[in-house]
């Protein structure tokens, strides 16, 4: 199954530009330039990597990203901007999010969603494998 | 917006349709005779008709163009392409006009002459190049519906001259509602003018004629005319006769477009003026005679090399001020390509210079090449129609 990507940019050509690198990369990619219904997009797509996009977003639309981002449990989080924006994601509260810094590099970003996702479903691996190395044991009883 | 994929599969079609670059040309009727818009009389006939280029012809000119139409609307010229059964079809006229006094000896002999004009209640407008022989008949000179890029702001009529010399051009659609794309400047760099007008005024009279018109920028229109090899990644420079218009595309995105309102028109006059010639007599000798890959050989020559060079600086320094003060270009990893069009394009050696001078300047981004386009002069209206076929799906 392909990776599934949600950009949300409030810039629309930034947004555009991403999603046209991401399709040519094989990855399944949808773009939203509204900002404020990012939680109802999210709940609708179920994606496997979110991408939020600072530049050109007001204020409020940020602590708004900034909120959904600490919701976020399991899905990928690739934030984007400038460094001064980006520095508000960080945090001893805030989970632990990718952060690219400006100028904007589609390519580069295509790139960190295959390594990231790879090393997530290797894990994913590694721990069902666990799992059922677990359960045999336990019917062998060889615990 | 529609995407790389969705051009290349016009600009196929383009090509299965034969391209629109010229093998032969051949001067064909225009599809005069239409009502243009609200202020616009009928346009009566043509007397120098508008040139054609098509490739492929069939011979069969008496069939109307159909389908999604590409027009470039500049300052000197406008220019229309359209398919037209197995070949592209584009046809020009100059965007100019001549006012003689309504009286009705004057309109029988425009009539019979077969000339291109159109009446208000004081004068008769003649347009497009039959405009230019009756300002040449009477040592005088043709009046501008557009200056430096944008409706002239001394020209009252300049809007319902546009729509005479395109209702001359372009029928009106077979179907309410076709996709016409049409070229609009960039802002201008450092200069004035608003687009926002332009673009709105041109709309509305084209919405009128029964079409969906899409503006274009007219940089953007050269990189889809020209570099769908490169992806729609690079530099269209359309060097014309108001201004040069610039954009840096990125994957067929306009990320960065600009205008500087100097090109061919400044030339002229400021040639004109240094050696005291008439502007008319410089712009010929430019478009017939000059050679900019040798020095120049006269007063003239020496004066067009120079403003030449001081337009080509303008338009890098220009870029490359754009360039740096911009955050919107993405980080491109390869080099990319500059290519030129528009008639300020065309004198020999022209691409030459622009390349040797683009070397002295310090360019943010790498450059690959300098191209000159396949056909300068309707590099713009085939953009456009690619655009256009694009939205027309």
């Amino acid at each position: 199954m392909s990776t599934r990507v949600l950009v949300f940019s409030a810039d629309e050509l930034r947004g555009k530009i991403i999603r046209k690198v991401l399709d040519r990369n094989g990855l399944e990619c949808m773009f939203f330039n509204r900002i404020l219904e990012t939680g109802d997009d999210i709940v609708q797509h179920s994606p496997d990597v979110v991408i939020v996009d600072t530049e050109s977003c007001y204020p409020e639309e940020i602590n708004h990203l900034r909120n959904i981002c600490q919701t976020l449990k399991h899905e990928v989080v690739i934030v984007l901007g400038r460094e001064t924006v980006i520095d508000r994601f960080k945090g001893p509260r805030m989970r632990k999010v990718l952060c690219l810094f400006d100028p904007l590099d589609p390519e580069l970003i295509a790139v960190k969603i295959k390594e990231t996702v790879s090393q997530k479903e290797k894990k994913g691996k590694l721990t069902g494998g666990d799992m059922l190395e677990k359960t045999l044991k336990h019917l062998l009883h060889l615990n | 917006m529609a995407d790389a994929k969705d051009y290349d599969n016009a600009q196929e079609e383009l090509s299965t349709l034969g391209g629109l670059h010229p093998t032969d040309k051949t001067a064909a009727s225009a599809a005069g005779g239409t009502e243009a818009g609200r202020q616009v009389k009928k346009p009566v006939a043509t007397l120098k008709n508008p040139i054609v280029n098509a490739e492929r012809g069939t011979g069969d000119d008496g069939d109307r163009p159909t389908g999604p139409v590409g027009l470039d609307i500049g300052t000197s010229h406008i220019v229309a392409a359209q398919n037209k059964r197995n070949y592209v079809h584009s046809v020009q006229d100059l965007n100019a006009f001549f006012t003689v006094p309504n009286e009705k000896f004057a309109k029988d002999i425009l009539s019979q002459k077969k000339i291109k004009f159109y009446e208000n209640a004081h004068e008769y407008y003649i347009i497009g190049s039959s405009a230019q022989s009756f300002a040449n008949m009477f040592n005088m000179n043709t009046r501008r519906p557009m200056k430096d890029g944008f409706l002239s702001q001394k020209e009252h009529v300049g809007l319902s001259v546009i729509e005479a010399i395109v209702g001359s051009l372009v029928q009106k659609p077979k179907n309410f509602g076709e996709v016409l794309c049409f070229s609009v400047p960039g802002e201008p760099f450092g200069g004035s003018g608003s687009i926002v007008y332009h673009e709105s005024v041109i709309k509305g009279f084209l919405e009128g004629s029964g079409y969906t018109p899409i503006p274009i920028n007219e940089g953007m229109a050269t990189v889809l005319s020209e570099l769908s090899d490169d992806d729609y990644t690079g530099i269209g420079i359309s060097m014309g006769g108001g201004m040069c218009n610039v954009c840096l595309s990125y994957l067929s995105f306009p990320v960065v477009t600009f205008s500087i309102q100097m090109a061919g028109d400044y030339i002229d006059a400021m040639v004109g003026k240094t050696v005291g010639e008439p502007a008319a007599r410089i712009k010929a000798i430019k478009e017939e005679e000059l050679d900019l890959s040798h020095g120049p050989k006269d007063r003239v020559s020496t004066a067009l090399h120079i403003f030449y060079d001081e337009i080509i600086l303008k338009l890098l320094d220009s870029l490359r001020r754009v360039i740096i003060s911009t955050d919107k270009i993405p980080k491109i990893s390869t080099p990319i390509p500059i290519v030129l069009s528009g008639g300020t394009a065309m004198p020999t050696g022209c691409k030459d210079k622009f390349e040797a001078m683009l070397k002295t300047i310090d360019m943010p981004v790498e450059i690959s090449e300098v191209r000159l386009a396949e056909d300068p002069l309707n590099t713009t209206a085939k953009g456009a129609l690619i655009m256009a076929m694009t939205e027309a799906g």
